[in-house]
């Protein structure tokens, strides 16, 4: 009964903290690349969510680990990301010699 | 309390700290650093729960690849010592209180719920069930995701290509 | 797996030629011989031999509620006690069949008339190959419209609708040179944008209540009375009824938003022809011809009736003032519109749609006859430097005239027929079924006689009289082929003959029943939509007698004194425009005379509306409640909360100053489009600052709000 392992609270409040200092992360950096960091951690609590799952409601999934897939998937999705981010991001800089985001008002109208 | 119970809840403190970090460290490359840790937490915790596969995918892709990618890029864009990486607190009380409601409301919904419990999660050799779903029911999302990673990487190289929408004013690059 | 009707993939092919023609079209389109204007044309004429077959099919069961209809799967996500489900498809009934008919063929004929017209266009890098695109616009136009007839739910409908609101957008300020241009496009673009928010609210107030998009559900549901409960205070059918019916003013240009349609002149005159004659101010009737049982459930008949009785009858007296030849045709296209819209409301439905098809056949004749003349008096549009033309261009005026015949309710064309069917549906509505709306009569008759009155006028100040212009007049002479082929074809189905009688057995043995119009396949065919099994009742929507029948009853006591009054009020138009402008017999000073001077100036003004919306609801409401909120911002809420918004509110403020009238145009929109007060639309352009983090913040806060409300929070 007792223990942290099998206690499924555990996991989903480290990506509940994931998802919430993640989306504050994205919210104040003053940076593009901080932004992308706090993107990360989110993909990393929504992540760990689908494993904790998979884990414990295994006898409703008929053998097939749905929930590791799903987490397999966020991690090449996020591998692609960070290409294209960086990519932005030197772009961004070369021409305009910084990063930060607030600079980048294009889409105002 | 065994030592997949304490292996457990130092990857929790480790993760839940090192997140801290990530948020709220005014240098973008502490922050950074910061990331790696809580990233090496996830993947404890994918170990404990019996994915082994994706806690060494974790590992690689994660730890060794998007953090390299990530510190790289803060070290080309910017001079970081100079940046502090957050703005003022006026800038920061809007997002903080939202981030925070956000954060209380997944935490009292985790902690709401009456979740199944089991005894310790099962641990067995996950690779061959992954490569079996990802050629079963998940063939065709792979298949896509295998296209995304593609456009997706010409996509980047286009991007940082160079003068890329110069070139028919004949650049230094043809 | 069930079997399709193969009828169901002829319709898919016909939106996706041309959406093919368009692909082609904008990736290769300059590189093509003739930059392409063939593959546009081809396409759409294989989607009129395509929709053809569709009519055929539809002629040969010849029965009222013949429908094919064929549904996919796209999403369904969702459990069973929270149902989320999409099904779209696609269904073809006698509206459609008719539809796809009508809106091919003139397609295929203003495509037609566009490669002679716009041949200054042709391959010149200067003008950025904007003759290729100019086909593009035209071919993805004409593949939304297609596909809004085909689509059997609102879903598609809404997609496609707002494809059509883009490409009138491009093709109005096609010429982008002209600051006009520019300016009218923009204006076309955001004023239906006010029209399409109340559509889209009202989609998904519907969605949440029936739990689809699709119409055979929708009128179940109806049927069924799933729409009778309380929605924000109101009947759940009339709030719904009430905002789709927004969606139709705002496309078909009905008053209070009518500002947009005169002003889309700027385009080119095909595009006038296509958009806003035949196809796209089409769509918002044909809209709430779907939306019928709904818009009747609701009770909100009435005042669609108003709103199209004062669209008519102020587009008309506007029409008769204007001098240039193609605001004279954008009014009264205002003012037919105006009609099917009051006929809806008046539950002549049959005679609605029958309007919305003869209109635009002889509607889009009429533009491309005048855009025939603007080319041959090398792009003179004021009527008062013409004159004369009937020598020089023969089939244009006789096509012009063939077809201003139709429009002004002459027996033995078209318009005379549908035009009636709908005068005798005002007529028993208003006069013989509720007394207390005699307004909704005397402003269609009123109409139909101004309407006769301006069209002549149009007709004598252009092709008879002397030349007022030598230089021009000289020079004038028909197009190609492909330029008169579309009028004569146009012309010659604005021809009572098509519409009414009997085609299948003996072509002229009913010649007695055009003048009657009593017989007609257009009548037997085209019938209100059955609601589960019961038809709708029509004559419910708020007045003591029920029941369709009461309806037809009235329908056709009114139909002879409608007829002959109409003949009479025809007449007297046509009479009256001789005397002043064809023989001369009466000076058109003296007329003008006849008024007082406010009168004029209400006219020339356009009732003000322009002026109120741009002078005083923008510049003195709007604009300075954005000061306020910059203020407010700047002194407290910026010192607590957010930092940065202040900055942005009052450089927002200051450029206010220099915007000129699109900007200002623009930003009433963004205040009314948003369905709030101007005040909120204010606040909402200092959130819109191009910012990704404040666009991230906004999007979370109204996640905790939804937390809030779910009590989750």
């Amino acid at each position: 009964m007792s223990g942290l392992a099998n206690n499924l609270n555990v996991y989903l409040s480290l990506a509940a903290i994931f998802f919430g200092l993640g989306l504050l992360t994205a919210l104040t950096r003053k940076n593009s690349i901080g932004i992308f960091m706090g993107v990360e951690l989110m993909l990393n609590g929504a992540g760990l969510n689908f494993v904790a799952f998979n884990a414990f409601l295994k006898d409703r999934s008929d053998g097939w680990l749905h929930g590791q897939v799903f987490s397999l998937f966020i991690i090449i999705l996020a591998a692609i990301e960070a290409a294209v981010a960086l990519a932005i991001v030197l772009r961004f800089f070369g021409s305009k010699q910084t990063i930060d985001p607030d600079v980048a008002v294009g889409l105002r109208g | 309390m065994t030592f997949v119970d304490f292996f457990v809840g130092f990857c929790f403190l480790l993760g839940a700290l090192s997140a801290v970090v990530v948020a709220f460290h005014p240098n973008i490359l502490y922050a950074a650093v910061a990331l790696v840790f809580s990233l090496l937490s996830v993947a404890g915790l994918y170990g404990a729960l019996g994915a082994d596969f994706l806690a060494a995918a974790q590992l690689i892709i994660y730890v060794g690849g998007i953090i390299v990618v990530i510190l790289f890029a803060v070290m080309m864009s910017e001079d970081v010592y100079k940046n502090r990486g957050v703005g003022g607190w006026k800038g920061f009380f809007a997002p903080f209180i939202i981030s925070v409601a956000v954060l209380w409301a997944l935490l009292k919904l985790v902690n709401q719920a009456n979740w199944p419990r089991i005894d310790v999660p099962v641990r067995e050799h996950t690779v061959e069930a992954i490569g079996r779903a990802l050629v079963g029911p998940y063939a065709l999302v792979f298949q896509y995701v295998a296209i995304v990673l593609l456009a997706g990487l010409i996509g980047a190289v286009v991007i940082a290509r160079p003068h890329y929408h110069e070139k028919s004013s004949g650049s230094n690059l043809e | 797996m069930e079997s399709v009707d193969p009828l169901i993939y002829t319709a898919l092919w016909i939106p996706t030629l041309p959406l093919l023609a368009y692909v082609i079209q904008t990736a290769f389109g300059v590189k093509l011989p003739r930059m392409g204007d063939w593959l546009s044309t081809g396409a759409i004429f294989a989607s009129f031999l395509l929709a053809c077959r569709i009519f055929a099919a539809m002629w040969s069961a010849n029965d009222p509620n013949w429908a094919v209809s064929h549904a996919w799967k796209w999403i369904d996500v969702g459990t069973e006690t929270i149902p989320f489900k999409l099904i779209v498809g696609v269904r073809l009934d006698n509206i459609a069949a008719i539809m796809l008919l009508m809106v091919t063929l003139c397609a295929t004929l203003i495509h037609l008339f566009s490669t002679g017209y716009m041949r200054d266009h042709h391959g010149k890098p200067e003008d950025g190959y904007r003759y290729a695109s100019f086909f593009s616009f035209l071919s993805l136009f004409t593949a939304s419209m297609l596909g809004l007839v085909i689509s059997d739910n609102l879903l598609t409908l809404f997609m496609c609708w707002e494809l059509m609101g883009l490409c009138s957008y491009l093709l109005i300020g096609f010429y982008r040179h002209k600051t006009s241009a520019a300016n009218a496009s923009l204006k076309a673009f955001m004023t239906t944008r006010v029209g399409d928010t109340g559509l889209f609210i009202g989609m998904l107030a519907l969605f949440g209540i029936v739990g689809s998009f699709r119409f055979e559900d929708i009128y179940r549901a109806v049927g069924e009375g799933a729409l009778s409960g309380q929605l924000l205070g109101f009947t759940a059918a009339g709030f719904i009824g009430f905002l789709i019916f927004l969606g139709t003013v705002g496309k078909s240009a009905q008053f209070p938003l009518q500002v947009w349609l005169p002003d889309a002149m700027e385009g080119p005159t095909p595009v006038s022809a296509l958009i806003h004659a035949a196809t796209m101010v089409a769509a918002g009737v044909y809209l709430i011809i779907r939306m019928f049982p709904i818009l009747e459930a609701g009770h909100v008949l009435t005042l669609v009736a108003y709103v199209g009785a004062t669209t008519a009858l102020l587009a008309a007296i506007l029409a008769i003032k204007q001098n240039d030849i193609k605001k004279v045709l954008a009014y009264s296209t205002l003012s037919q519109l105006g009609y099917m819209v009051m006929a809806v409301g008046v539950g002549a439905f049959t005679a609605a749609f029958f309007h919305l098809i003869t209109h635009a056949v002889f509607k889009a004749c009429l533009f491309m006859s005048s855009g025939s003349v603007i080319y041959a008096m090398h792009h003179e549009q004021d009527m008062r430097n013409m004159g004369g033309l009937k020598k020089k261009l023969p089939i244009t005026f006789a096509a012009m005239f063939i077809t201003t015949l139709a429009i002004s309710g002459v027996p033995a064309f078209s318009g005379f027929v549908s035009k009636d069917m709908i005068l005798a549906g005002v007529l028993g509505f208003g006069f013989f079924n509720n007394p207390d709306h005699m307004f909704l009569p005397i402003a269609a008759f009123l109409t139909a006689g101004l309407t006769a009155f301006y069209m002549f006028r149009l007709i004598f100040m252009t092709f008879f009289g002397k030349p007022h212009d030598h230089h021009h007049y000289e020079e004038a002479h028909e197009g190609g082929w492909n330029m008169w082929l579309p009028l004569a074809v146009l012309a010659f189905f604005s021809l009572a003959i098509f519409y009414t009688g009997s085609l299948t057995g003996g072509l002229f043995g009913g010649a007695d029943k055009i003048f009657g119009a009593s017989n007609d396949w257009f009548k037997n065919l085209v019938q209100v939509p059955r609601l589960g099994s019961t038809l709708v009742e029509a004559g419910a929507h708020g007045h003591e007698t029920g029941g369709h029948h009461g309806f037809e009853h009235y329908e056709h006591l009114a139909h002879m004194p409608a007829m002959i009054l109409s003949l009479i009020l025809a007449g007297l138009g046509i009479g009256v425009s001789f005397l002043v402008y064809g023989s001369k017999k009466i000076s058109s000073e003296k007329l003008s005379n006849l008024w007082p001077k406010f009168v004029h100036k209400l006219i020339d003004n356009l009732y003000y509306f322009d002026f109120f919306y741009i002078k005083i609801f923008i510049q003195k409401f709007l604009m300075p409640s954005a000061d306020k909120i910059a203020k407010f911002d700047d002194n407290v809420i910026d010192r607590i909360v957010v930092d940065g918004w202040s900055d942005v509110a009052k450089v927002g403020y200051k450029s206010a100053g220099t915007f000129d009238d699109v900007v200002v145009d623009g930003v009433m929109v963004d205040g009314l489009g948003g369905g709030i007060p101007s005040v909120f639309g204010a606040s909402l352009r200092t959130l819109q600052n191009g910012k990704i983090q404040r666009y991230l913040l906004v999007a979370v806060a109204a996640l905790v709000v939804l937390f809030f409300f779910r009590g989750i929070l």
